[in-house]
């Protein structure tokens, strides 16, 4: 078995002269379950289309569980569970029907896996797809995705455009499969609390580029709040690196340090600015601070 | 389920709806038929209303592929599984192409088996009689293999549109785009320079559906058949293939509106440029040789008796013409000898030289009292011409003769009469004049059952002696000649040429070919039946007959054609191929080195036969519209084409035109 479900090296597409991703490099270990995060258009689904062999790259490769995704697409896909960012299905169809259909499909087609999923999200096979809520019709789509028993789960924002109960639902479901099958699942989402949940690891990506990426421990250690006494009341000596912002006025300040430090915090003492308490931040925060520093995200 | 059968049932319930509404349509169409006035635009318009089922059943078919679900996002779903893009691609191209075959299927179903209703109506009648050709002698299922791999060719150029976009205006927008493409680029000449490609564009591509019955053509010969049959696999299999790759290359994406907006307007500029670079359509002019500004000069100033038409702006190769005055009488006909033009008027005979043929000048006149001439044909230092001998109660038919051994001071020396065989009465019209030796060959069609072909002994030049009569009887046992044939029990018309001693004769049955080699035992050596692949259906038709050489070229009435047989052998001519997309000409015809010359009401026109046998290039010599209008062209008859030295001599619009056939 290979250690990397996905690795991708200088991958790059664009469109046009708009480059939607650029020069990403990451590696998703086996069973591990990924957080891949960013804003919208950050570059996410453009991704996971070359990684799904959707578009092709530009410039760089991927590779997808030993596989290369241009050549070996059809092998990929039999081992791949992939459900889009809105997916759509046929909506004249019964979900019998469509369950059936997408089944002829894969070699190993477990209908009654399919059949116990729909059963836990109360889907009925009689139902038409177009009478599916969005919530039932993203649930409809993971159960698909999970039919043929995959060793790879790539799911592309898959609580995007669901109300917050439905989502949090949808997450639930997304957990007990996760949960029960222990596979790898590279999840996509700009909802940094959600992925927070599950997630092993998380790269975060913004205007294309990779901006971080490690465990979320890491990265959440990677930003840190610290509140500081000035000795004078002045602006914080812009020569130290990584300080993307400040509250308050006169002697006290909260600082937001980028890779926080012991180097940076005393460089901090030295220029004059007493360290009174070092604040951890939740992902989001670190996600909103890391984004913003590279984005403009305030 | 595997999966293609997953897959065609998929798009076999998507599409369900269309084939029904098709099917609808078809009901539809036959329903309206019920009503007489729809009934008659219909036959009127029977190709037309098929093309109109076939184009939007295709466009409606082909478009919707894959654009529709590149839109609605389901297309994300096919891919995101396990399915070959060349599978699904072709699930959906052959899911589409039965449907096409069954709406087309159902349509022509309808018209066979609901005929065509008969229009008393002169013109719906004959176009009754048109269709009803074509559908009986083409059949069902032939019509509905033609007529599919027509709109199959267009069905795959809209999948093709809809395999590159993602909304249905973009796919008709792009399908149309590509036919455009295409179609202009036959319009520039870049298929059609090749005769060979264009024939067989037109034999492949085309419906067929045309008076020259190319769709019989096309059904009959096995070769053609196949032909197009591997020419749309092949060339729809390219198209599909183009599909597949543009899946594969832009699963995804899709073209958006400035391409195909950018591919419009490239599209029109090089249609636009590509009607500047052909221009008007041109007709050869004899370079060097002739000016109108020269021509005028030379009417205003030379040829005094020129009627006041206008020869300013006379734009046509016509090197050299000359206007007769009208107390003689109109030209006719003339024959050519040597440097002298033997012009027929209706009063007369007049010489013209034509050493110089940017200036023919007229050397001698004679009129002849009495009569109005038709035809003339040249024995040595006689001229003989055909007329009509105008005396009040005692009209006749005969031929005039005249000594031309000066052709400066030609001179009347003696006439014959067909009174003097019992016969001129009944005459219909002249078919044939011609002299072989000393023998003179008088064709005529008498009445609705006879034609006589007269050979005149001429040994003596100004008393013929009648030698024999050949007549060909219609009806049997009405034959009051030395020879008689049988023929098909209606009127019936015939051509005739006769090549050294022997006489060729189209005959609606076919061509019969006569030994004339002993006058007083003319001998029928054969009579070959020419297949017709339709019935002949209106009035009698000439057969044209062309003979040079070992080779005869003989009309074929439907499909039209000339059919080319080897008369080495004149006691069994063989069939040895057919020349289409010749114009066939009740007006003289003749052959002068690879081309075939047809005189036309406007000018001449040649074509040139291909080794292949097959029509290659195609020239026409047009006089000026102005000139022909400026004259009565009413008046029957075949005036002669003379080909000599590169130079083709003929009487248009009573001028004697001269023609210069170089390129």
């Amino acid at each position: 078995m290979n250690e990397r479900a996905i690795y991708t090296e200088g991958l790059t597409r664009k469109f046009g002269k708009k480059t939607a991703v650029e020069n990403l490099g990451i590696e998703v270990p086996t069973g591990s379950i990924f957080g891949f995060l960013g804003r919208n258009g950050a570059g996410k689904t453009t991704t996971i289309r070359m990684l799904m062999n959707m578009i092709e790259p530009s410039v760089g490769r991927a590779e997808v569980l030993g596989l290369d995704p241009q050549r070996d697409d059809l092998e990929l896909r039999q081992r791949v569970g992939y459900v889009s960012d809105h997916p759509v299905m046929y909506d004249w169809m019964k979900i019998g029907e469509l369950v059936r259909f997408t089944g002829s499909f894969y070699q190993n087609w477990d209908g009654k896996k399919v059949e116990e999923l729909l059963r836990k999200f109360d889907l009925d096979f009689d139902l038409k797809v177009k009478e599916l809520s969005r919530g039932m019709n993203a649930q409809l789509a993971l159960a698909l995705a999970m039919g043929h028993d995959p060793e790879l789960l790539i799911l592309d924002e898959p609580t995007s455009g669901l109300d917050v109960l439905v989502r949090r639902d949808f997450m639930e479901s997304i957990i007990q499969v996760i949960q029960e099958e222990g596979r790898t699942v590279f999840l996509s989402s700009h909802l940094v609390h959600e992925v927070e949940r599950v997630a092993d690891q998380v790269a975060i990506i913004e205007g294309g580029r990779l901006l971080v990426w490690g465990s979320v421990d890491e990265i959440k250690g990677r930003v840190k709040k610290v509140l500081v006494r000035m000795e004078e009341p002045a602006a914080v000596p812009a020569s130290i690196d990584g300080i993307s912002g400040a509250q308050g006025e006169g002697a006290q300040q909260l600082l937001t340090v980028v890779e926080c430090s012991d180097e940076k915090l005393r460089q901090l003492e030295d220029n004059g600015a007493k360290v009174l308490e070092v604040i951890d931040l939740s992902l989001e925060e670190s996600f909103v601070e890391l984004v913003g520093a590279r984005g403009g995200v305030s | 389920m595997n999966a293609t059968k997953a897959l065609f049932w998929k798009e076999g319930r998507e599409i369900l709806y269309k084939i029904f509404l098709g099917l609808g349509g078809c009901i539809a169409l036959l329903l309206l038929r019920q009503h007489p006035e729809f009934e008659q635009e219909f036959v009127r318009n029977l190709e037309s209303w098929g093309m109109w089922v076939g184009i939007i059943s295709a466009v409606v078919l082909g478009m919707e592929a894959v654009a529709t679900e590149r839109n609605k996002g389901t297309l994300d779903f096919l891919m995101g599984r396990p399915i070959p893009a060349a599978k699904l691609m072709l699930v959906k191209f052959a899911t589409g192409g039965a449907s096409l075959f069954l709406v087309i299927a159902a349509f022509w179903a309808t018209v066979y088996l609901f005929p065509l209703a008969q229009n008393p109506v002169d013109y719906d009648y004959f176009q009754w009689i048109f269709n009803q050709r074509i559908l009986t002698n083409v059949g069902y299922p032939y019509l509905v293999l033609i007529w599919f791999t027509l709109m199959f060719q267009l069905y795959a150029f809209v999948f093709l549109g809809s395999s590159l976009t993602d909304n249905l205006l973009k796919t008709i927008a792009s399908g149309v785009l590509i036919v455009w493409i295409l179609a202009i680029m036959m319009i520039l000449g870049a298929f059609k320079s090749n005769p060979s490609v264009s024939f067989y564009l037109t034999h492949f591509v085309d419906t067929g559906w045309d008076g020259w019955g190319t769709i019989v053509r096309i059904v009959r010969e096995k070769g053609l058949l196949a032909g197009r049959l591997i020419f749309v696999g092949l060339f729809t299999a390219g198209i599909f293939w183009l599909s597949v790759l543009s899946l594969r290359r832009w699963k995804g994406g899709a073209l958006g509106w400035w391409p195909i907006l950018i591919a419009w307007g490239v599209t029109g500029g090089m249609f636009l440029l590509g009607g500047y670079l052909r221009g008007e359509e041109s007709f050869p002019e004899p370079v060097g040789l002739w000016t109108p500004r020269k021509q005028a000069e030379r009417v205003e100033t030379k040829v005094e008796e020129t009627s006041s038409t206008s020869m300013e702006d006379m734009d046509a190769a016509v090197m050299a013409l000359m206007r007769k005055n009208r107390d003689q009488g109109m030209m006719r006909d003339m024959a050519l000898q040597d440097d002298v033009a033997f012009v027929a008027l209706r009063k007369g005979l007049v010489t013209i030289d034509v050493s110089q043929v940017e200036e023919p000048r007229e050397i001698g006149k004679i009129l002849a009292k009495h009569w109005e001439m038709q035809k003339i044909a040249l024995a040595g230092s006689a001229a003989y011409i055909f007329g009509e001998l105008k005396r009040g109660k005692e009209d006749s038919v005969g031929v005039a003769i005249f000594d031309i051994e000066d052709p400066t001071a030609p001179e009347m020396r003696g006439q014959f009469s067909l009174d003097t065989i019992g016969r001129a009465g009944s005459v219909r019209y002249l078919e044939y004049l011609g002299a072989t030796g000393d023998v003179l060959y008088i064709g005529l069609q008498r009445d609705f059952h006879h034609v006589e072909l007269l050979a005149l002994d001429i040994r003596d030049r100004w008393n013929p002696i009648v030698r024999n009569k050949l007549v060909l009887d219609v009806d049997f046992g009405q034959a009051d000649g030395m020879v008689k044939l049988s023929g098909p029990n209606e009127s019936m018309g015939f051509r005739m040429t006769v090549d050294g001693h022997l006489a060729f004769i189209g005959m609606e049955t076919g061509l019969v070919i006569v030994d004339l080699s002993d006058p007083d035992h003319p001998e029928v050596l054969s009579n070959t039946r020419l297949e017709e692949l339709s019935h002949r259906i209106s009035g009698s038709r000439r057969r044209m007959i062309l003979v040079e050489g070992n080779r005869a070229y003989v009309e074929r009435y439907w499909p039209r054609e000339m059919v080319v047989m080897d008369i080495s052998d004149p006691r069994q001519p063989v069939e040895l191929d057919y020349i289409r997309g010749l114009e066939l000409y009740e007006q003289d015809t003749a052959i002068f080195g690879e081309s075939i010359y047809s005189k036309r009401s406007w000018g001449i026109t040649s074509h040139e036969i291909l080794d292949s046998g097959r029509v290659g290039k195609v020239r026409k010599w047009k006089v000026d519209t102005e000139v022909l209008e400026s004259q009565f062209m009413g008046y029957y008859s075949r005036p002669g084409l003379s080909i000599k030295d590169g130079f083709a001599y003929t009487i248009i619009a009573d001028y004697l035109m001269i023609f210069s056939l170089d390129e």
